[in-house]
């Protein structure tokens, strides 16, 4: 059972890193990685000078006190901060086009008539596809987490210090469960639905849904300011009806949750760098476990629509 | 036979003088029977009611703090001036509405490009028509028309949604001027949209395999609508604090534009990067006419296009060049679209 599986998954990681469209994404993914540290370094040093001359203009101007600087006892993991938003758009995008392709590529050239005329059990070709899905998902977060970690290092001039490491690392695992749910669920709309387009963009109209409607609902923050990271602890809305749906949807609001997470690992202030990685997922647990429930649930509706999949009858179209 | 290469036939046996109509009708039917047009439209309706609701309700919340703060201060007797209570502008609660558009609103632009074309690729009728007494351009400018009516046609009930929305709910009166701005940022939404009609269209004439160029047009959508805009957003020095850095600061803005003068390089390059993408030049144009930016509130169109005329200069350039490269792409003689 397991040598169908790895055949699978193999066939599957090697078709992959043959399609342009995975690796132009894949690129793009890769490069915002590494000018996340760049923009968050650029960003960081200029706003530190544009404290130095506001001090300095309002001296000239005759005020008595010096404004405090907002940036001092900022961690340095934050300077990668952009990567939250990158895996929350990118990162996602990319999840849902390996696991929309996984099994389209079998329905689109037939293949798929002839694997369920053998003697392979359907669960067994689920478990594959899922496999062959997570391991370039695992090896994208790898290399991101390469890349993050070296280039704040460089920049800085010193190696993160073993605790920020850690906080590295939980933050791309998290990361890899956020962008896994993504993956399943384009490959469930692959299996189910008969419309190649509408297999695509019914997982991207989720995506929406997920990423910038609730979040609006339960913060009252437009979909532009919801790309901002700094934003992410601050958003409050107003009104009691607001903070009423805030109440209620927030815990269902995953992309939020993933947000809040990942930027209390990735310490978006001083007061988040003194959480443990412990403490940050003990803050957020119903909502997180809520995120796994929504992987567990995408995989299950993967087995679910594969086992309802007529491989005589269905035909996809355009 | 596809419906559309015998309404062609039709026309030339009849004479009748105009294939780019026929096209054009074809188009607009197909498309308002395609569930995926659908399904766009009625999420962009329930994003557009989320949205509107969201901004009233945040905006009576205001209402309500200011409210109450003028209270417990008329209370301790510390008030002498009562100073200006948040003033309400119905455009202005267009702001999100304006955001979904440039979201929603692309993917529809790529979603009817990508249609027009697989349509005729997937039943191989491209070949057919081309083969008809029908000039290449006649095709292209049937398919654009077609669309430019149904585009307008989905601006037109968004807002008219929203028209019915801030009238019959919010209790506001639009006036005249407001009604022609709110007119113009649908001239500007359809532009907008038609630029990535046409991009879509383009990639899935050139590329053979109409996934993949699904796939691309996304990840195109991606790059523009969503990546160069937050790239630049949160360069933005004033971004780096949540409510902004200069007002943190107490800083007004005559004195935040002498401070950030000292640093024009990095702004004319946090700019370029902004100007790039042709989402940014609508956002800015939107929210210049319906006063979302306050520095345009309660100006005339005058004033407002005097400061923005570049942005719907690019806008229109942007949309002149796909529209020119659609029609080079189809017309080129030696291309006889075998491979569909």
């Amino acid at each position: 059972m397991t040598g169908k599986i790895n055949t699978i998954a193999g066939h599957e990681f090697k078709t992959l890193f043959k399609e342009k469209t995975f690796v132009l994404i894949l690129i793009i993914f890769i490069l915002m990685t590494l000018f996340s540290t760049y923009i968050g370094w650029s960003s960081r040093t200029t706003v530190e000078n544009v404290y130095q001359e506001t001090v300095k203009k309002l001296i000239a101007d005759g005020a008595a006190k010096q404004p405090a600087d907002p940036f001092i006892g900022i961690p340095v993991l934050s300077i990668i901060k952009n990567m939250i938003v990158y895996v929350f758009l990118i990162g996602s995008l990319l999840a849902i086009i390996i696991g929309y392709n996984s099994f389209l590529r079998e329905r689109q050239s037939g293949v798929s008539k002839i694997i369920f005329s053998k003697p392979l059990e359907r669960k067994d070709f689920v478990l594959g596809k899922i496999a062959g899905i997570l391991y370039p998902l695992l090896i994208i977060t790898a290399i991101s987490f390469l890349i993050s970690l070296a280039s704040v290092s460089l920049i800085t001039g010193k190696m993160l210090p073993s605790p920020s490491i850690f906080k590295l690392v939980a933050f791309y695992l998290v990361s890899l469960i956020y962008m896994l749910m993504f993956a399943m669920t384009g490959l469930f709309f692959s299996i189910y639905l008969k419309s190649e387009s509408m297999a695509l963009l019914i997982p991207v109209i989720i995506w929406i849904f997920i990423s910038f409607v609730l979040p609006e609902l339960t913060s009252a923050l437009n979909p532009n300011a919801l790309l901002n990271p700094t934003n992410i602890q601050s958003a409050t809305p107003h009104g009691q009806f607001l903070l009423a749906i805030q109440g209620a949807l927030k815990p269902f609001s995953v992309s939020e949750t993933y947000k809040l997470i990942s930027g209390n690992l990735l310490e978006l202030d001083s007061a988040s760098s003194s959480l443990s990685i412990m403490k940050i997922f003990m803050n957020n647990l119903g909502s997180f476990v809520f995120i796994i429930f929504l992987l567990g649930f995408s995989v299950f509706g993967c087995f679910y629509a594969m086992i309802k999949f007529n491989a005589c009858e269905e035909e996809i179209y355009e | 036979m596809n419906e559309i290469a015998n309404a062609v036939n039709r026309n030339i046996k009849n004479n009748s003088p105009n294939p780019v109509l026929t096209i054009a009708k074809k188009e607009y039917t197909d498309a308002v029977k395609n569930k995926l047009f659908i399904t766009l439209l009625i999420f962009l309706l329930v994003l557009t009611l989320v949205s509107i609701v969201v901004s009233s309700f945040g905006f009576q919340g205001k209402i309500a703090d200011y409210q109450n703060s003028l209270k417990i201060l008329k209370d301790l007797g510390k008030i002498t001036d009562v100073k200006t209570p948040p003033q309400f502008y119905p455009l202005q609660m267009l702001k999100g509405v304006v955001n979904y558009l440039e979201i929603i609103g692309a993917i529809l632009g790529i979603v009817l490009g990508y249609l027009s074309i697989a349509k005729e690729k997937g039943k191989r009728t491209l070949q057919l028509i081309l083969s008809r007494p029908v000039k290449r351009s006649d095709i292209i400018s049937g398919k654009i028309l077609g669309n430019t009516l149904l585009i307008f046609s989905v601006l037109g009930i968004t807002m008219l949604f929203i028209y019915l929305i801030i009238t019959g709910i919010g209790g506001a009166l639009l006036t005249s001027t407001e009604i022609i701005k709110l007119l113009l940022t649908i001239i500007f939404s359809y532009i907008y949209i038609m630029f990535f009609f046409c991009l879509s269209s383009i990639l899935t004439l050139k590329i053979s395999s109409l996934t993949q160029a699904l796939v691309i047009c996304f990840t195109i959508w991606l790059v523009f609508v969503l990546i160069i805009p937050q790239i630049g957003d949160t360069m933005d020095p004033d971004n780096q604090i949540p409510g902004g850095f200069f007002q943190s600061m107490n800083i007004s803005k005559p004195q935040e534009k002498e401070i950030m003068a000292k640093f024009h390089t990095y702004e004319t390059t946090r700019n370029a990067v902004e100007e790039s993408s042709i989402t940014k030049h609508y956002e800015r144009m939107s929210f210049a006419l319906l006063g979302i930016k306050d520095n345009y509130n309660g100006k005339n169109l005058g004033y407002i296009f005097k400061d923005r005329w570049r942005d719907s200069v690019w806008l229109l350039s942007f949309l002149i060049i796909t529209i020119i490269i659609e029609y080079s792409v189809l017309s080129n003689k030696n291309k006889n679209f075998k491979e569909f």
